[in-house]
């Protein structure tokens, strides 16, 4: 095949090449142009998660593996990656994989088969005709090529299930003609945005309705809202809306915006003022499980504002929301406050926002920040060794906000690590796991701690002194032929600004980088900060005891300090087999433990219990206990 | 009782590793408990130091792998055997951090940690504590050679090895073990040779200027030179750079090398006396001296000591960090009797040698050509 562009001397070898693919973790980075550096353009123009790389991470493994067959829709696959390399800058920015080699070796084992074989040609049937008239032919199909890119998920509860059909509808109109011809034909269908796929929930049999192309953003800023299409990305959202001077409450920078509200509402370190669920939401339109249309604030529409823990959610599929812009300053900026114990960083956060003190607030853990701030795993294990072992910083409360509420954070802060310092320990991470620098640091500890003494005011410039922060020293610990890359990237004031890192949140996918990972969320009651730590303790005792690595992630307090969102994860291999195991046994011991709190005190809400339910009102969940209906 | 085996804890140390060389060297027979350390067997540091000392071994140590904070030091049956017999303990492992929240550690090194040395010895005769001169914690004054009842520590070091004498007298009196208690000052290096194995104490400040002096003199000559005038500092014409800093000077800091102190505690352990000893220098030092030394011999000027004239500014609040820890050391009122000490060593013409210039350039040369230990693999 002469239009394959590729380099067969450079090709990665079979084995190297399967590895890397089958670690794919599905975070769709790859999807959003998060370094502004462009899109894989075949994707974009293709639109099936097929055609993006996370979707040819798939694919080759699953050809590798002659899982699937060589298709004219897998040839095509291929011909439309012009290996322009875009994937291998994002990939290894969030994973450190390198997809490009990958696809340089499918190319050229597809180029070594046809030398003696013809692709298969996958016949439609009368329902994928059906389809077809519905969306168009390009945007329905039964190619195992595009279906195997919807059959795969790291979660460690799911096993592969190939769909029997893909179909991505362009409107509102077209998801109702679908679904109703699913309900006459009776097929099943599963519904997913082009997003991530990580937690197991959106893999089905039969038809797999990707809402990708629905990718309508209309500003009212005279309202201060936006309607989104159910194929928005919450990075796309936020970039439109900031170019616009505003900003929304949103999370994983890949995951569709619609989805993300409809799975759990959504919450980011600007819950705490933005609030979260139905907070944020001025309307949304669904296509019900009958395929009718009806939007919420329709007086007859299903009340999914309600909530009740036993009941399932109510079927429908959100094709468009509208949602609230809050408005930005131009003296917003972050600090971050450094703590050796949870209950002092959480008491402080639950402090700022009892008193709305602050945009965004967050406790994250030393290690979890560790790992979104260092370009490489390795980067990040010298991180996090130097905020434990020798700054003895285990937490660091991160407030965003204008010149008003960041003087008030001060004000009731033990010490701050203001943004400049956090830059230069950002550019500077190289320098910190130099052995010099590491006795330095604990050459001052005493009663003060060393962070203390950093965080005072005028440490600044010995700070940048002795560690010489710079893109460039930042960049030297990357693959070589990365390097100018990276330090082309970090010369951008914004990948070290807390304040821009946490509006778009595209660092936080780094969590994943040595391994899959588990998300445990749970709302937790802030008067009872002992029972925080006593669930933190819970969770380290199961990662403990199950033999699997797991940390603390984040803390946000919401509506005045009285409810915290916490998060915990575990982490896996999700090709490890063996790793698979543990961490089945760790989420039921998890789940088992979750559930003895919330008996104890009923106001511990795991997430779980919210699932599908995002678009309720937050009070109806979180203070049910005061509620009419007691659910 | 010179041929039968002593028992050296902490050998890999610096205080133990010196004296495990001297009595190796000696022809002494010896058991070594060193914990291993990253991919090093406990042998193969033992290895390395006797190596690092140029000492060849008369009798080849036997080497235990050992973790003196754990139940039974970690050790197994056959290791729990050959202990049990020993006659001497030469007790020098320690955790040296002053760090308020390593206190738990620190306890679990210096007071189980002996509890656990004593267990694993039921049959020692004589046992040889390393202590510090500075167990005797707040006070000020003259500090005598006899357990001392301090009313607070500056650090939870002090506190501990206060806390392990205490203990040590405790298990050596209801055994019936003769016990001899050192009290070394603050130690550096081998006045001779300038070999060292650990770059602290004295050491920190005179890192911590050199690293500034070459990242502000990389600054000034490769760069803007915008931090090194942010910190005030700048370069002279003799290429040397100006750090603006003041060093509190009142009071004392009492330094001892490491060659003194090893012929101080062999010929106390010769002796055969048992009790507290100081192993102190009878001359102190000054910090003026000591800023006096790194000006000529490492391109720094700007070095002023007294207590009124204080700089501000950045590098004048670093300093000023590390000198309120380890301002009881440098600042010293206490001065220590060694009058026990010295009625063993002045007969036998063993004195404590002076920190002049040369043996501070000795030292001090000695750290950076090893990058601070980096590139002493013990």
């Amino acid at each position: 095949m002469s239009d394959f562009n590729h380099n067969k001397q450079s090709s990665n070898n079979t084995s190297e090449a399967l590895h890397t693919a089958r670690r794919c973790r599905h975070y769709a980075m790859c999807k959003i142009d998060f370094l502004g550096t462009g899109v894989c353009p075949s994707g974009r123009k293709n639109h099936f998660v097929s055609f993006y790389p996370q979707g040819m991470m798939d694919i080759t493994a699953a050809v590798l593996e002659n899982r699937i067959p060589v298709t004219t829709g897998l040839l095509e696959v291929a011909n439309e990656c012009t290996l322009c390399g875009l994937c291998d800058t994002q990939c290894h920015f969030v994973t450190e994989l390198r997809p490009f080699g990958v696809f340089q070796t499918l190319k050229s084992y597809l180029d070594d088969y046809l030398q003696s074989n013809d692709p298969v040609e996958v016949p439609s049937d009368e329902f994928l005709n059906k389809l077809r008239s519905i969306t168009g032919e390009k945007h329905a199909t039964n190619d195992p090529a595009h279906l195997i890119a919807y059959a795969n998920d790291p979660a460690p509860i799911s096993s592969e299930t190939m769909p029997g059909y893909v179909v991505v509808p362009g409107d509102t109109q077209q998801v109702s003609e679908i679904i109703k011809l699913c309900l006459r034909e009776g097929v099943e269908y599963t519904v997913r945005g082009n997003g991530s796929s990580v937690m197991g929930f959106v893999l089905g049999s039969g038809l797999i309705i990707d809402t990708t192309r629905m990718n309508k953003m209309e500003f009212d800023t005279s309202n201060r809202a936006v309607t989104i299409g159910a194929g928005i990305s919450a990075f796309e959202l936020q970039k439109e809306t900031a170019a616009r001077g505003y900003r929304v409450n949103a999370a994983e920078p890949s995951a569709l915006y619609c989805a993300n509200i409809m799975c759990s509402g959504i919450f980011s370190l600007f819950s705490s003022s933005y609030g979260t669920a139905a907070d944020n939401l001025i309307d949304a339109e669904f296509v019900s499980a009958e395929g009718d249309v009806f939007a919420l604030s329709q007086r007859d529409a299903p009340n999914l504002y309600g909530f009740s823990k036993n009941e399932p959610p109510i079927q429908g599929i959100c094709t468009q929301a509208v949602v609230r812009l809050h408005p930005v300053t131009d003296d917003e900026s972050a600090i971050a406050v450094p703590f050796s114990d949870m209950q002092s960083a959480v008491g402080y956060a639950e402090k700022l926002n009892r008193r709305d003190v602050g945009l965004g607030i967050g406790v994250l853990g030393g290690e979890y920040l560790s790992t979104f701030i260092s370009p490489t795993s390795e980067l990040a294990e010298t991180l996090r060794n130097v905020f434990h072992k020798e700054l003895g910083i285990e937490y660091l409360v991160v407030v965003l906000g204008n010149k008003h509420h960041l003087e008030a954070a001060r004000d009731m802060a033990p010490v701050v690590l203001e943004q400049e310092v956090m830059r230069a320990l950002i550019l500077g991470i190289p320098s910190l796991g130099e052995e010099g620098i590491i006795q330095f640091l604990r050459g001052m500890e005493g009663k003060a701690k060393p962070y203390e003494i950093l965080a005072k005011p005028d440490m600044l410039p010995i700070i940048e002194t002795i560690l010489d922060p710079s893109p460039e020293q930042l960049s030297d610990a990357v693959d070589s032929d990365l390097k100018s890359f990276y330090a082309k990237l970090y010369n951008r004031h914004e990948l070290t600004d807390m304040l821009w890192l946490n509006t778009f949140r595209i660092v936080s996918s780094r969590m994943g980088r040595d391994g899959h990972i588990v998300a445990f969320i749970l709302y937790v009651p802030l008067d009872n900060i002992p029972q925080v730590e006593e669930i933190h303790k819970g969770f380290q005792e199961v990662a403990h005891t199950n033999g699997v690595r797991g940390e603390f992630g984040f803390l946000t307090p919401i509506d005045q300090g009285a409810m915290g969102v916490f998060e915990w994860d575990l982490y896996l291999d999700h090709t490890n087999p063996e790793e698979v195991g543990k961490m089945q046994k760790a989420m039921e011991k998890t789940g088992a433990m979750l559930d003895r709190f919330s008996q104890k005190d009923p106001r511990v809400l795991w997430i779980r219990d919210v699932f599908n339910k995002g678009f309720a009102r937050k009070e109806a969940y979180l203070y049910h206990g005061a509620s009419f209906s007691k659910v | 009782m010179k041929n039968s085996p002593i028992l050296i804890t902490g050998a890999t140390g610096f205080i133990g590793g010196f004296l495990a060389g001297e009595l190796i060297k000696r022809g002494r027979k010896t058991i070594l408990t060193v914990r291993p350390k990253g991919n090093d067997t406990a042998r193969q540091r033992v290895e390395n130091l006797l190596k690092f000392l140029n000492i060849e071994a008369k009798h080849e140590p036997v080497v235990i792998p050992a973790e003196i904070d754990k139940p039974g030091m970690g050790l197994s049956v056959e290791h729990q055997r050959i202990l049990r017999d020993v006659p001497e303990v030469l007790h020098c492992a320690a955790d040296t951090s002053f760090a308020e929240r390593k206190k738990q550690q620190v306890e679990a090194t210096n007071l189980q940690g002996l509890r656990n040395v004593f267990n694993a010895v039921p049959n020692c005769e004589r046992f040889f504590h390393m202590s510090s001169a500075y167990s005797a914690g707040i006070q000020e004054g003259l500090i005598t050679e006899e357990l001392q009842y301090p009313p607070d520590y500056h650090n939870p070091y002090e506190k501990s090895k206060n806390e392990a004498e205490k203990l040590i007298t405790d298990l050596c009196r209801e055994r019936k073990t003769n016990l001899t208690i050192f009290r070394p000052s603050i130690t550096y290096g081998d006045a001779s040779t300038g070999k060292s194995l650990r770059f602290y104490a004295l050491y920190f400040p005179v890192r911590t200027l050199l690293l500034f002096r070459d990242s502000l003199k990389k600054d000034i000559l490769e760069r803007s030179g915008n931090r090194a005038a942010s910190l005030g500092a700048s370069i002279n014409k003799n290429g040397s750079i100006r750090l603006p800093l003041t060093f509190p000077g009142s009071g004392q800091l009492n330094l001892v090398p490491i060659n003194f102190l090893v012929e101080a505690v062999t010929a106390i352990m010769d002796s055969g006396e048992t009790g507290i000893f100081h192993i102190v220098n009878p001359k102190s030092d000054t910090v003026g001296q000591l800023a006096h030394h790194i000006e000529r011999h490492y391109s720094i000027s700007g070095l002023e000591v007294g207590d009124e004239t204080m700089q501000d500014g950045p590098l004048q609040t670093l300093i000023n960090s590390y000198m309120d820890l380890y301002y009881p050391y440098f600042c010293d009122k206490r001065r220590f009797s060694d009058y026990r000490t010295r009625e063993i060593l002045e007969p036998l013409g063993i004195e404590c040698p002076e920190l002049t210039s040369a043996v501070f350039k000795r030292c001090m040369d000695f750290a950076v050509e090893s990058s601070w230990g980096a590139e002493i693999r013990v």
